[in-house]
């Protein structure tokens, strides 16, 4: 028995962002486990990453969004993306990470403005914010791209974070 | 305030109606009262206390159980009132050998029945609702009114079933035959 939760599926040009599931925990494992993941909580124990699974599904049926799994048309599963605002977050964040191999290509541009686009159509129009760790100046360049502007610097969960706000909705971004 | 989509998991989620008690999906403001347990020393037998992020991990962990397992926590209402009282539920987190009852009562609303009265009305319904040969509660030893609680409520102390931690109290509850 399953039950009718329906999270959107969202199509762009080459991915699809979908919802999360059981068999994502691999790759989400893979990933912690590698360097890659070192400005989003990386090397974390597996079970802080099941966890982080689960947290995520129970985010979208108390929010009603979150972050979708991201695959290409080939069916790999590429990364997360997704607006998220769990306890202890200032605001509801749009994040992403990409998994190893699939960077270079524009993807995590094109998958987050589709989340944003999806969140200020469901959910709210309130600008979105991105937590980036000043020392990921890949995740800086997403953000630029997807017109972000540097807002203020904070502490998140005890490290240094830059707060980078994005234009809302109709900036047609 | 319910945003529509949030809606859609509350409608996913059944309302159990029992003499007292509504028990339906959980929801967000809930969450406050599980802060507060895991800061307590109340949550010792849960693994507790933890910080407020590694509560809120937990408990959407649980939440998480409705959409991949179509079964989980129902957040436990006062009738009358509408008030919060506590959660009572199947729960299944990381290590647990089956899916298992459990109940959470929030300190005002303990010695008054809700646990039993809730557990009731999940029992009926998981045996309703799935074909399951029994159910479990998994107990710290130390925690000895929810071992009564288990009892009470008709259960049997099993020790051929595995728990979570060692020396664990496992109560089963038969789901079929007989009511």
């Amino acid at each position: 028995m399953t039950l009718a939760f329906h999270i959107p599926t969202l199509t762009t040009e080459r991915l699809t962002l979908r919802a999360p599931r059981e068999a994502d925990f691999p790759a989400m494992l893979a990933f912690n486990d590698s360097p890659r993941s070192a400005f989003v909580g990386g090397g974390a124990p597996r079970q802080q990453i099941w966890r982080g699974l689960l947290a995520n599904i129970g985010h979208w049926a108390l929010r009603g969004h979150g972050f979708y799994s991201v695959d290409t048309k080939a069916g790999d599963f590429i990364g997360r993306i997704g607006v998220i605002y769990h306890d202890g977050w200032d605001e509801p964040e749009l994040g992403w990470h990409l998994f190893d191999g699939h960077e270079g290509h524009g993807y995590c541009v094109e998958a987050a403005r589709a989340a944003k686009a999806d969140y200020h159509a469901r959910l709210s129009p309130a600008p979105l914010i991105s937590y980036i760790d000043p020392a990921n100046p890949k995740s800086e360049a997403v953000a630029r791209r997807l017109g972000a502007t540097l807002e203020r610097e904070t502490v998140f969960f005890d490290k240094p974070a830059n707060v980078w706000r994005h234009p809302g909705p109709e900036a047609g971004a | 305030m319910s945003h529509p989509v949030v809606r859609q998991i509350a409608d996913a989620v059944p309302v159990l109606q029992t003499e007292r008690l509504r028990l339906r999906a959980p929801l967000l403001p809930d969450f406050e009262y599980w802060a507060n347990y895991f800061a307590s020393d109340r949550s010792i037998h849960e693994g507790g206390p933890k910080t407020r992020r590694a509560a809120w991990e937990h408990w959407a962990c649980d939440v998480a159980l409705w959409p991949l397992r179509g079964y989980g926590p129902f957040g436990v209402e006062g009738r009358a009132t509408g008030d919060y009282l506590g959660e009572v539920g199947i729960y299944h987190g990381e290590g647990y050998p089956a899916p298992e009852l459990g109940w959470f009562v929030i300190p005002e609303a303990e010695g008054k029945g809700v646990a039993l009265e809730a557990a009731y009305a999940v029992l009926a319904w998981v045996k309703a609702s799935f074909d399951w040969p029994h159910i479990t509660n998994i107990i710290d030893p130390a925690n000895t009114r929810s071992v009564a609680l288990g009892l009470r409520l008709g259960g049997v102390i099993d020790p051929t079933l595995p728990g979570i931690d060692p020396g664990d109290v496992v109560i089963r509850h038969d789901l079929r035959g007989a009511a």
